[in-house]
């Protein structure tokens, strides 16, 4: 008996089979989408918990400010709390190669006996021997394996104090389980951005102490690490450990204490040798002092001395030349009175011949004794003269009286007179040259003298110069001694502070940003895994409901010849049932499996874009799979049930009879007769029919709007990501390139960045602004990060960046009255204008505008308000926002102004999106995902109750054949009917398509991004057309199977 | 020539492997203007000759002439306008549609017919002036079958095929529609065949074709057909 209905329902399976068909594909799509997108989320956990305790990520990683020795890591062991620790180094370092420049890298020790942080081998092989380094995958494609790169410090240091050497050999690439995106970290050198990390032995490292400790937990072996359980072990062991590393940072303190005053006390020693040399160089310097000034005095006593005799000699010389002179004139007058007693003696001897004669000769010589000019030679040669003056009188006088005799007598008196002159001569001479002699002597003295005092000189002013010297040394000296002690004392001082203040940083997992993200973003997938497939497997059980229905309807007077033959009411119910279940597992299942095994890779491979984590495991998610086929059979098995529960209440002659049609009714639409009257036939029998089957009405309404508003949320999704960037960097952000400057260099390195920039005449406008990031809370929210820009000249602003209202897209101006806050921000803090909203816990400012902003969260105040608001630091502008005059010529501008030393880094907002593209095409395919899911749904639930609809009028459409309805007049009456209904479903899958995206943008936005909350309306006429497109390919599919409606079943009693 | 005329017409349907002929043969005449009877046991293939009268089906061999054109050469497209145009087809359970009022059956006819009645006047001349308005459900069988039969006629067809149209109704209401048909076919001329399996209505036919075995066994010339009325079964 069983068995006959066992092979009844088979037989009913294989004579129904596009029903069958239909329902197993409706609970594929319906589970496998729901299972699938569900189980993305776990699945991606599971991935990332499964990598993890593979390359045994450490749960925690403690950090000391005075470094880690092997003492400490013993202390740590012995708590007991781990199964391994692993001491090693890091630092952050340069890192270069052949093809790649230089760049900032977190240079970490590895042990291969250490299964803590093991990273993950995409490449090559790990680091083995010195010498050997492994490189972070994405840190750059240009090195090779194989490839030598060199390493040095980015700060001055030197190289030495870190690693044991310089250049490495790349052995192989992969990915750390440190690093869960692709954020590297920060770092105080070079740019401050760590580009990626690298492995090399531990031996390598040249630190003293170990700069990290990595701790694994034995209690959390095992444990899912994103589970509350793993949590609560976390926070117990943080307790623990934060209690341990108080304790235990007094070890190091001690061997740091210990060592440092020991260096103090060397340097003090040091000091005071200092010191004692500094007192003997001044005493000596004040000797030098002293003997320099007793030299200047000799000295200048010298000078004066050789003045003197300098005049000495000088008046020597001018008495010298008189003497000459009167020398000289002496010797002419010795001439003259030679001749003169010539001519007297000559005188003498005519005196015989001719006295008169002689007389003439006599006056004509004493003439010219008169003329000459005797009187000057010297007192013995005036009194010759005088004698001889006497002469002419004499002989005028003795011309008479005097005779020859007394004229010789003159003449021998005369000549007496020259010898007496020529013995005075010579003795003048002799005088003379004595003097002569004596002048050059006194002179050769004063030059040497001379000689012998600049020498002097000098020699004092080298020993002034070794004093000046000796005194800047010794300056220099108490200086040094000064800083020296200062040192000592600073160092005593910061021994205490970093001492005193030192502690170990104890961090879990949830403390690397990333890690946490990743959760976050898996629990994202969760909520909108939440929406869509519940969203479908509602669709599902509806579709499987009206099917179940009418199929059981559609054969009641089996149903009654099966009760009048005496089957149980079980039997029978228990057969549909049975249909239903033989539907419903194996779709369920096939579902499952396409749905476990595609969709959570899609969704992970969206996600890779954004994490390194490399691969994802898909198991088949055994409560997910019963839950998902339990509710499909209890869908479809109810159904059937009650549905079969119905006929059966009825008597089996009641069954047996055929079902009274459904009674035709007037519609509401007919009673306004005006409307009724001009609407033609066929349109009438439209309306009638539609309202003449509520439920499949509704179905299919419901059907077609889900997939209208799947294929509007995807659409709206895309755009609502895609085009923040534009907005963002097109309407919002007006400037072309920000330049980020070095804020402690001082204007004139401003300026000189200007002048580079101006030079290039590619540059139309620029404004300093100050940026920030600040804390910013409300009253009645916690703190969110947001940039602070704060622009040098609040009238410019308007000219880089357009703070508008989103929606009236009003300006909003920056006043000295409060803060322009961003859309994103106003709305996690819940504020509005006129609010107030508090900077880094503190400063309450009045919320003056609310502007739309799409990436990151900026808040813009006037540099009144911002000295107003009590910031620690004064206002520095630290970036230049540019506007160009020709954005293609960005390379021109960056090569123009990245060598001056302020530029720190130059961004163009063309370039601007760059970080969002990522995640855009990341969900690009999970809107493909969307599209399809959409597509399959609305295809087989518009599929399906054409059927249904179809099988249901097969008998008036096989009259209408009849009557000589042509192929597409018959297909039009059944189409008006499907097109109003699409039409509907699609206007009301728009509406549900608006509030869907919103709540899926909503649950998928981050805290930093505003993703467009419009939705523009090519997204509505792509949703809608996409659907009337499905709904079009379904018809198609429909013309075929009521071209062979066959006619005769018009003839055939109603069943 | 007859009105309508089936010469040596075949059908054959296969049953896997053997082929079975639901029409072997077939040959009568109809004239226009008569009342003619297609009467067999069930089975015997009346339904396959209505079927390929009526333009739903095709023949496998043979002529199916009405007025003059073969039938059985028709394209699906020619057939169709053959059943839009020509035929009035009534059906053993009305096969009206439920959703539409009595009117708006018949229009469903006179929507596609070129030289269709009007809907009203039909349904006044089959009795149901009153009821135009009501849905099938709120009608009686018999009233239904009339609004079956407005509905063929609306069309002014060439031929009004009657399948069993008695068949789903009480004696006195089967008579009554009987009536209805017969005086159709007097007072306007009009050529309507019917068929049934129902021996005691032969009398009221100007025409009794009698199919057997899916030949036609006997066919009767009814020189003076009586009114129905007089007829008792």
């Amino acid at each position: 008996m069983k068995n006959m209905l066992i092979l009844n329902t088979l037989r009913s399976v294989k004579n129904t089979k596009s029903r069958f068909i239909a329902i197993m594909a409706i609970i594929a799509i319906g589970c496998g989408f729901f299972a699938g997108v569900k189980s993305a989320g776990p699945d991606m956990k599971l991935s990332a918990a499964d990598y993890l305790d593979k390359q045994g990520l450490a749960d925690f990683h403690i950090m000391s400010e005075l470094g880690l020795d092997d003492e400490d890591v013993s202390a740590a062991e012995a708590l007991g709390i781990s199964d391994e620790i692993y001491a090693g180094y890091s630092a952050d370092i340069m890192l270069g190669g052949k093809d790649e420049n230089e760049k900032i890298v977190k240079l970490y020790s590895y042990d291969r006996d250490s299964g803590i942080n093991k990273p993950y081998v995409t490449d090559g092989r790990l680091p083995e021997n010195s010498g050997e380094i492994f490189l972070d995958e994405r840190l750059s494609d240009n090195i090779k394996i194989g490839d030598t790169v060199k390493i040095e410090t980015g700060d001055g240091e030197e190289l030495s104090d870190i690693v044991g050497r310089s250049e490495y050999t790349v052995v192989g690439k992969g990915i750390s389980p440190v690093y869960v995106s692709f954020d590297r970290g920060s770092t105080t050198i070079g740019n401050g951005v760590i580009s990626g990390w690298a492995l090399i032995p531990e031996t390598d490292f040249t630190y003293e102490v170990y700069t990290d400790m990595y701790i694994s937990l034995s209690e959390a072996d095992g444990v899912d690490p994103y589970s509350s359980e793993y949590e609560d072990i976390i926070s117990r062991n943080t307790n623990i450990l934060e209690a341990f590393a108080d304790k235990q940072i007094e070890h190091r303190k001690g061997v740091i204490t210990d060592e440092a005053y020991e260096e103090i006390n060397d340097a003090k020693a040091e000091l005071e040798d200092g010191r004692k040399e500094l007192a003997d160089a001044e005493q000596e310097l004040a000797d030098g002092k002293k003997e320099i000034a007793d030299n200047e005095q000799k000295i200048e006593d010298g000078k004066k001395e050789i003045a003197d005799a300098e005049a000495e000699i000088a008046d020597a010389k001018e008495q010298l030349a008189d003497g000459e002179t009167e020398y000289n004139d002496g010797l002419r007058a010795k001439d003259d009175l030679n001749a003169v007693i010539e001519q007297l003696g000559e005188v003498v001897s005519k005196y015989e011949t001719n006295a008169a004669e002689s007389a003439a000769v006599v006056d004509e010589l004493v003439n010219e004794l008169d003329k000459g000019d005797f009187f000057s030679v010297d007192e013995t040669l005036q009194q010759l003269l005088t004698g001889y003056m006497m002469i002419p009188a004499a002989y005028d006088d003795g011309t008479k009286a005097m005779s020859k005799q007394g004229l010789e007598q003159y003449i021998s008196g005369l000549k007496n007179n020259v010898s007496e002159v020529e013995a005075d001569l010579a003795s003048a001479r002799a005088e003379l040259d004595n003097a002569k002699q004596e002048i050059a002597d006194g002179e050769a003295e004063i030059e040497k003298s001379k000689q012998e005092i600049s020498d002097a000189e000098k020699e004092i002013a080298d020993a002034k110069q070794e004093i000046a010297d000796g005194e800047k040394e010794v300056t220099d000296a108490k200086q040094e001694i000064a800083d020296g002690e200062k040192e000592i004392a600073d160092a005593e001082k910061e021994l205490h502070d970093e001492i005193d203040d030192a502690k170990w940083y104890v961090f879990d997992r949830d403390y690397n940003p990333s890690y946490s993200n990743y959760a976050l973003d898996c629990d994202r997938v969760d909520a909108i895994a939440n929406v869509f497939p519940i969203f479908f497997i509602l669709v599902a059980a509806l579709v499987c409901c009206t099917t179940m229905t009418r199929m059981v309807e559609e054969q009641r007077i089996q149903i009654g010849t099966l009760k009048a033959l005496g089957y149980s009411r079980f039997s029978i119910i228990s057969q549909y049932v049975l249909y239903a279940l033989a539907a419903s597992i194996p779709g369920g299942f096939i579902g499952l499996l396409i749905g476990f095994n595609t969709l959570p890779p899609i969704i992970f491979k969206c996600y890779q874009a954004m994490y390194s984590q490399p691969y994802v495991i898909v198991p088949f998610r055994w409560d997910y799979a019963i839950g998902c086929v339990l509710t499909a059979c209890l869908c479809t098995g109810v159904s059937a049930l009650f549905a079969s529960r119905q006929e059966l209440v009825s008597c089996p002659a009641q069954l047996m009879r055929p079902k009274p049609p459904k009674n035709g009714k007037r519609i509401f639409l007919e009673r306004i007769s005006f409307i009724w009257k001009r609407l033609k036939f066929t349109t009438k029998v439209t309306f009638r029919n539609l309202f003449r089957y509520k439920a499949r009405l509704f179905m299919t309404v419901v059907g077609i709007a889900g997939c209208t508003a799947l294929l509007l949320t995807g659409y709206g999704l895309q755009y609502a990501i895609t085009s923040i960037v534009d907005k963002q960097y097109g309407d919002i952000f007006k400037y072309d390139a920000i330049i980020a400057l070095d804020k402690n260099a001082d204007d004139a390195a401003y300026a000189s960045v200007t002048g580079d920039m101006d030079s290039t005449g590619i540059v139309s406008d620029k404004m300093f602004v100050m940026q920030e990031t600040v804390d910013i809370s409300s009253e009645a929210s916690d703190k969110y990060e947001a940039y602070l820009l704060v622009p040098e000249n609040k009238d410019d602003l308007s000219c880089f960046i357009d703070l508008h209202e989103r929606r009236s897209r009003d300006g909003i101006t920056l006043s000295d009255d409060g803060v322009i806050i961003g859309e994103k921000i106003a709305r996690l803090l819940g504020v509005t204008v006129g609010d107030s909203v508090y900077f880094n816990e503190g400063y309450p400012l009045t919320v003056t505008g609310i502007c739309e902003n799409y990436t990151f969260n900026y808040v813009y105040m006037t540099d009144e308000t911002y000295a107003k608001a009590g910031f620690d630091d004064s206002l520095r502008s630290n970036m230049l926002l540019i506007k160009m005059t020709d954005t293609s010529k960005e390379d021109e501008l960056s090569s123009a102004i990245i060598k001056n030393d302020t530029v720190l880094a130059v961004s163009y907002s063309s370039k601007g999106g760059d970080k969002f593209r990522d995640l855009v095409s990341s969900l690009s395919m999970i809107i493909v995902v969307i599209i399809v899911a959409a597509g399959a749904l609305a295809f087989v639930v518009l599929f399906n109750l054409s059927n249904i609809n179809i099988n249901e009028r097969i008998r008036e459409l096989a009259t209408i054949k009849v009557l000589g309805f042509y192929d597409g007049e018959v297909a039009a009456y059944v189409y008006r009917e499907n097109i109003v209904l699409t039409f509907m479903g699609t206007l009301a899958g728009l509406g549900l398509g608006i509030w869907l995206e919103k709540f899926v943008i909503k649950t998928a936005e981050v805290d930093s991004v505003m993703f467009s909350s419009e939705i523009p309306l090519y997204c509505f006429a792509e949703a809608a057309l996409l659907t009337l497109l499905f709904a079009l390919l379904v018809n198609v599919t429909l013309y075929f199977r009521l071209k062979k409606i066959d006619m005769a079943t018009s003839l055939k009693a109603i069943e | 020539m007859a009105y309508v005329e089936f010469k040596n017409v075949y059908k054959r349907y296969k049953m896997g492997e053997v082929t079975i002929a639901a029409s072997d043969g077939i040959n009568f005449e109809i004239e226009k203007g008569e009342f003619a009877v297609i009467v067999g046991a069930s089975g015997a293939g009346k339904t396959t000759v209505l079927n390929m009268l009526g333009g739903m089906d095709t023949c496998d061999e043979g002529e199916i002439l009405v007025d003059g054109r073969d039938v059985a050469k028709f394209s699906k497209k020619e057939m169709t306008r053959y059943r839009r145009q020509d035929i009035g087809f009534v059906f053993q359970f009305y096969n009206l549609v439920q959703n539409l009022t009595a009117k708006e059956n018949v229009e469903l006819a006179t929507e596609i017919c070129s030289d269709a009645v009007d809907a009203e006047e039909v349904l006044r001349q089959v009795g149901l002036g009153e009821r135009i308005n009501n849905f099938p459900a709120q009608l009686s069988g018999g009233e239904q079958q009339r609004v079956s039969i407005a509905r063929a006629l609306a069309k002014s067809p060439k031929l009004l095929l009657c399948d069993e149209p008695t068949g789903a109704l009480d004696y006195n209401t089967g008579k009554t529609i009987l009536k209805l048909l017969q005086d159709t076919c007097r007072e306007k001329g009009m050529t309507v065949v019917v068929i049934t399996h129902n021996q005691a209505i032969t009398p009221m036919a100007d025409r009794v074709i009698k199919i057997k075995n899916s030949k036609v066994s006997k066919v009767t010339l009814n020189d003076n057909p009586v009114s129905v009325d007089t007829i008792e079964w």
